[in-house]
């Protein structure tokens, strides 16, 4: 009995030790990145798997969708194939619109709609070369090898065909898990060419070294480590096309909330984004292109360079290696609807970030901006859709008015035969090209008296670091003892 | 009414308290006028910054309080005076207390040889010194100009002549020419200083240009003949000019660095340059700057490793009034524990502001350290790490912390190594073509390819005492300096012109030094030559100076402290692993080299007034008297009574532990034969008690 008793009191002890001991500990360490990352299914090789030949690109998603029977109904689910998202949005009428690619302008090659045949090359299906003409519920014409081709071969051309030269069977039997390589057809070379639009995603990503990204770069993530995929549907939406993202990628995805073991740094996650600081600079290898103006294309004699100008496209400004813009963010954006009347006195934004400093789901976010000068009806006070690539488009007639008037035939959008050009602006938040802290902004990069913050800008009355965060100037009053 | 009106608007010029917002000076327009109250761009003659900033500011009073402008001359005394100073030095000072490693020594009233008169000083030494004292007044009470000079020109007077060394002669020096050096207001409170164009004017003899030169980046004024001229058309017509013209602020790091050392700010990479111009930074290698040292312009060794910026204060935005503020600033002013007393916590009594920008008090704030005996009733009024850092909390992992605290200064740990070279030895005793001492600076070396690599240096931790008599340990570079010294009984050093004209006749070496010094008869000299390391150099070149008149010349080494307290590095940079110090291998015992040879086989003594305890010895090199071999110290640490466990042995300590853990052994045995011994006797006998139960 007194042995029972002493074991317990013991035990009891012990326990007790433990408990206090956990209690004065302190808070938890950071979770370990690790732990969250996917592991990739082992590969399999797709090699003597087929019954060649294979002619078309149909012929190879016939073959895949004999062992994958709903892949192709999944990807027929994705803004990949639809080129509109989840997000709706309200046009000035009233009326609920899902944006996307498929409806939506922006200031570089302004919009698909008239020159699909050309840039549905980035449409993950086959045979899109008429606007509002293409069978969307055809599943043989979603192309599986876009994002699956591994032998590098693969290439499309108008209309999303395949390049009639490439050995398709040679392309299906090299299949697997998609990389860099994969997305980085289109997504480095949005815009027309490499690392045009995006300021934080170019070429230097096929191989890239810690200096460019060091997810990419030093520990070789694939796009869809991040971007984890469920039944091919791939979260994440560039602000330009998503007003309201419904799946989103983040950084606590792996990494904890408060990360920097340093208590001043873990309070700035409250206000500023991770990638505030871990993105100082944007397009660190290529240069992407800040300034396009349309309002300078068709003029002769000056000479061509595709940095500098170009008579089809008008003059560019491109900046390498350059700081970002910064702005609040919380995930939604104003977006210029296809037919929104625009004052031509002021500044029109394409997509402007929501938020601010009273709003608690903000936060400082790193963005391109890119500064744009693009045609509109003069009399109905709209952006227009011209034709550019393709038959009557403006790159073969400079043709403004010819142009104008194929292109808004084509999207539907009214064209009183009268254009003018106004200036523009298009924000791209910036989620690549991380660096590690040891290249992550400093204090003073952003505060004092050589910090290149313009707190005014972002709605404070000066330097936060010296007048006081959000909360103790009162620009966020959120609940009792919640600091911001 | 005025000074209030002028207040409100220079509240936040004078406070600062915010960096950002505004950016442009709230000062009002300033009317620059000449010391004779005239316009200057009426009389084009230099601005008087005592007349044009004493229109609102108390100018006498800010320049009788600032050490910066007297250098302590109003606190010299009698030469040869001071206890443990050199025998020649008159005050603890910058005048007074002479420093061979600028070699630079004022001749005080009364000494019969002058050496360097006020004139000469100004010319040579003015560059660090922000004008008023000394170059406005000299040793007396009255402007230098306003001053009456001795006609007798046999007698010395260093106020009003200066040597002339290409004859031996005295000269008189005409103040009213060159005009006397007003405290430079510009040179810390302008944008952008020139502080070229102004140290041109020094140098040229033009002292009273010298302030007016500084607003040269300005569009003020532009060199014109022999002076400056104004631009009209910057200025107002009621003589004013707007902080357009004429943007002025609150001092910042790059104001400070001009003199004291190197500070950096902008995003261009930080380029290292050895000079002594860069005070701070060559006697101490330490650079006050944000920008990461991986992202600096030097070829530094591990560089792309070195992630961290050269001072972590500087990255979080502090600047050197966050510290070293004027003591009677309102706003920066608190009280800490060793200016409060103890009945208070906090002390509410401060200047109101309109008292303050009448009369701020130039004064700044200061700590203690080995070197900075300038001003010493104000040691210990600036903040220190323990006024900001609440360290207990932040240490709690550390082991025995009070005592760590009470025998490790901050610094100790956080400035572990310094990333930028420094001084190590400078040799007087022979000077080179160009007139300076061979100087060698550590923390760096040659790479294979020839090109020089910054590997920085550790400095050595030695136990100084602070204000409170506690001996903590600081880090510390010693550099080593050797020099001649003529006489017995009023000794001084050699002139820098007599060491040139014996060592270097018309401008190369005399044939009986070369001969002796060029070891490889190459007919060149190399720096690996250039040393007195022989009994038969030394010979020589104490005939040459006695020849030229010098004399009983001999040669005296000193070793100077240099104590590190900036370049502080993150807090996951400083020293958190225990065997760093508590090892065999200590670093706390760690050597410092001192120099390549001993010039004239001389040991260099410790200089007086640093409160460093040296404990320790020459170590690992030469005795009195051998030359040709290189000298170290090494710490030692228990003679200044610290015991280090894991490093130190002491025997008693040995014995104590054996007799414990004997002591142990045997009281254990007692008991336990105690016990045993009762048992049996409880068995043998009976227990009434138990057999009642």
């Amino acid at each position: 009995m007194r042995f029972l008793l002493g074991v317990l009191v013991l035990g009891a002890f012990v326990l007790a030790s433990v408990v206090i001991a956990k209690s004065i500990a302190g808070p938890n360490p950071p979770k370990d990145p690790w732990s969250n990352m996917p592991v990739p299914p082992a590969p399999l090789s797709h090699a003597g798997l087929f019954n060649g030949p294979l002619e078309s690109g149909q012929d190879v998603t016939r073959a895949c969708l004999s062992c994958h029977p709903n892949s192709a109904h999944e990807v027929m689910q994705t803004s990949h194939w639809t080129w509109t998202n989840s997000s709706v949005t309200e046009t000035d009428d009233g009326k609920e619109i899902r944006t996307g690619k498929l409806n939506l302008l922006n200031n570089f090659c302004i919009a698909a709609g008239p020159n699909i045949k050309s840039c549905s090359s980035c449409h993950a299906g086959y045979g899109w070369t008429e606007y509002g003409n293409f069978d969307f519920t055809n599943q043989e014409n979603v192309d599986c090898l876009i994002c699956h081709d591994q032998s590098g071969a693969y290439q499309k051309g108008d209309g999303g065909e395949p390049n009639p030269n490439i050995d398709l069977l040679a392309v299906a039997e090299s299949v697997g898990r998609p990389t860099r390589s994969n997305c980085g057809q289109c997504h480095f070379k949005g815009g027309g060419g490499d690392a045009v639009k995006h300021g934080d995603m170019d070429g230097s990503m096929y191989f890239p070294s810690q200096r460019v990204d060091v997810h990419m770069g030093k520990l070789d993530f694939q796009c869809v480590d991040c971007h984890r995929t469920t039944a091919h549907q791939i979260p994440g939406c560039a602000m330009s096309v998503c007003v309201d993202p419904p799946e989103r990628v983040r950084c606590v995805d792996c990494h904890d909330e408060r990360p920097h073991n340093h208590e001043r740094l873990d309070a700035h996650t409250a206000t500023v984004a991770c990638q505030t600081c871990h993105i100082p600079r944007m397009a660190i290898d290529a240069p992407t292109k800040m300034v396009w103006d349309w309002s300078q294309a068709g003029q002769d004699g000056r000479p061509e360079d595709p940095h500098v100008y170009m008579k089809k496209k008008g003059s560019f400004e491109y900046a390498q290696n350059v700081r970002p813009e910064y702005f609040w963010y919380n995930g939604k954006a104003d977006r210029y609807l296809t037919g929104d009347k625009i004052n031509p006195n002021e500044l029109v934004y394409i997509n402007r970030p929501q938020g601010g400093p009273h709003d608690p789901e903000a936060r400082i976010w790193p963005f391109k901006v890119h500064r744009g000068k693009q045609i509109y009806d003069a009399i109905h006070l709209h952006l227009l859709t011209p034709r550019t690539a393709g038959e009557g488009g403006y790159w073969s007639t400079f043709d403004w008015d010819q142009a104008c008037r194929l292109g808004c035939e084509d999207t539907g959008l009214e064209y009183s035969g009268s254009y003018d050009f106004v200036d523009t602006e298009m924000y791209w938040p910036l989620s690549h090209m991380v660096q590690t802290s040891a290249k992550a902004l400093q204090c003073v990069e952003c505060h004092g008296e050589t910090g290149q913050m313009d707190w005014r800008a972002l709605g404070y009355e000066g330097d936060p670091a010296v007048r006081g965060d959000r909360r103790r100037t009162e620009l966020y009053r959120g609940s009792k003892g919640e600091s911001r | 009414m005025m000074v209030l009106k002028i207040s409100t608007v220079l509240l936040a010029f004078v406070l600062g308290a915010d960096h950002q917002v505004p950016t442009t000076s709230l000062h009002p327009p300033i009317v620059l006028r000449d010391r004779g109250g005239e316009l200057v761009m009426d009389s084009g003659q230099p601005i008087s910054t005592s007349v044009s900033c004493g229109k609102c500011h108390d100018t006498d009073f800010i320049q009788r309080h600032s050490y910066h402008a007297s250098l302590d001359i109003d606190r010299t005394v009698d030469v040869g005076s001071l206890d443990g100073y050199r025998p020649w030095d008159y005050g603890r000072g910058g005048v007074g207390r002479w420093n061979p490693l600028t070699y630079r020594y004022l001749t005080p009233p009364g000494q019969q040889t002058l050496r360097m008169g006020i004139a000469d000083w100004i010319r040579l030494q003015g560059r660090w010194h922000i004008g008023g004292g000394p170059a406005l007044r000299g040793f007396g009470q009255v402007p230098l100009d306003e001053q009456v000079a001795s006609s007798d020109v046999s007698s010395v007077d260093p106020n009003h002549q200066v040597f002339d060394p290409k004859d031996g002669q005295l000269r008189a020096w005409d103040w009213q020419q060159s005009g006397v050096v007003e405290m430079n207001c510009f040179l810390c409170h302008v944008d952008h200083p020139d502080n070229a164009a102004r140290i041109e004017q020094l140098e040229a003899g033009k002292f009273g240009w010298a302030n007016t030169a500084t607003l040269a980046k300005t569009g003020l004024v532009e060199p014109s003949g022999e002076g400056w001229t104004y631009h009209r058309d910057a200025f107002e017509e009621d003589g004013s000019v707007t902080t357009e013209h004429l943007p002025l602020r609150k001092p910042t790091s790059a104001h400070c660095g001009q003199c004291h050392g190197l500070t950096h700010d902008g995003e261009e990479p930080l380029e290292l340059k050895l000079s002594l111009r860069q005070w701070s930074t060559a006697t101490k290698g330490q650079v006050f700057s944000a920008q990461r040292i991986s992202d600096s312009a030097a070829n530094i060794e591990g560089k792309e490793e070195l992630t961290r910026p050269w001072d972590a204060h500087a990255q979080a935005m502090l600047d050197c009034r966050s510290c070293h503020f004027s003591i009677n600033n309102p706003a920066e002013f608190r009280s800490s524990d060793r200016n409060r007393p103890k009945h208070l916590s906090y002390e509410p009594r401060r200047l109101t502001l309109s008292e303050y920008l009448r009369q701020p008090s130039h004064q700044f704030a200061k700590g203690q350290t080995a070197q900075g005996s300038i001003a010493g009733h104000l040691a210990g009024t600036m903040r220190r790490c323990e006024d900001c850092h609440d360290a207990p909390s932040t240490h709690d992992w550390l082991p025995y912390q009070a005592v760590h605290f009470e025998r490790l200064s901050c610094e100790a740990c956080h400035i572990s190594q310094s990333f930028a070279p420094a001084i190590e030895q400078v040799d007087w005793t022979l000077v080179d073509t160009n007139g300076q001492p061979p100087t060698d600076w550590r923390g760096w070396k040659r790479d294979a390819n020839g090109q020089a690599l910054v590997t920085g240096f550790e400095p050595v931790l030695l136990p100084r005492s602070d204000l409170n008599g506690r001996a903590r340990l600081f880090p510390i570079n010693l550099v080593s300096v050797w020099y001649w010294v003529a006489g017995a009984e009023q000794p001084l050093p050699v002139r820098e012109s007599d060491l040139q004209r014996a060592f270097l006749p018309n401008g190369i070496y005399h044939p009986e030094l070369a001969a002796v010094l060029d070891a490889d008869d190459d007919g060149q000299l190399s720096r690996r030559e250039l040393r007195l390391d022989t009994s038969d150099k030394v010979a020589v070149a104490k005939r040459l100076l006695t020849e030229i008149g010098v004399s009983q010349p001999h040669i005296v080494g000193e070793l100077q402290p240099y104590e590190l307290h900036h370049g502080v590095g993150p807090g996951r940079d400083a020293i958190r692993d225990c065997e760093a110090c508590h090892a065999k291998t200590s670093r706390l015992t760690q050597p410092i080299s001192l120099a390549d040879y001993l010039p004239g086989g001389v040991m260099p003594s410790p200089i007086g007034g640093t409160d460093v305890i040296f404990a320790g010895s020459f170590n690992d090199g030469p005795t009195e008297g051998e030359s040709n071999t290189s000298l170290s110290w090494r710490p030692n640490l228990r003679e200044a009574d610290f015991y280090v466990l894991g490093h130190d042995d002491w025997p008693w300590v040995n014995v104590l532990g054996v007799l414990s853990i004997l002591g142990t052994l045997i009281g254990t045995m007692i008991h336990a034969g105690l016990r045993i011994r009762h048992g049996r006797w409880w068995l043998d006998h009976d227990h009434p008690l138990e057999s009642e139960q």
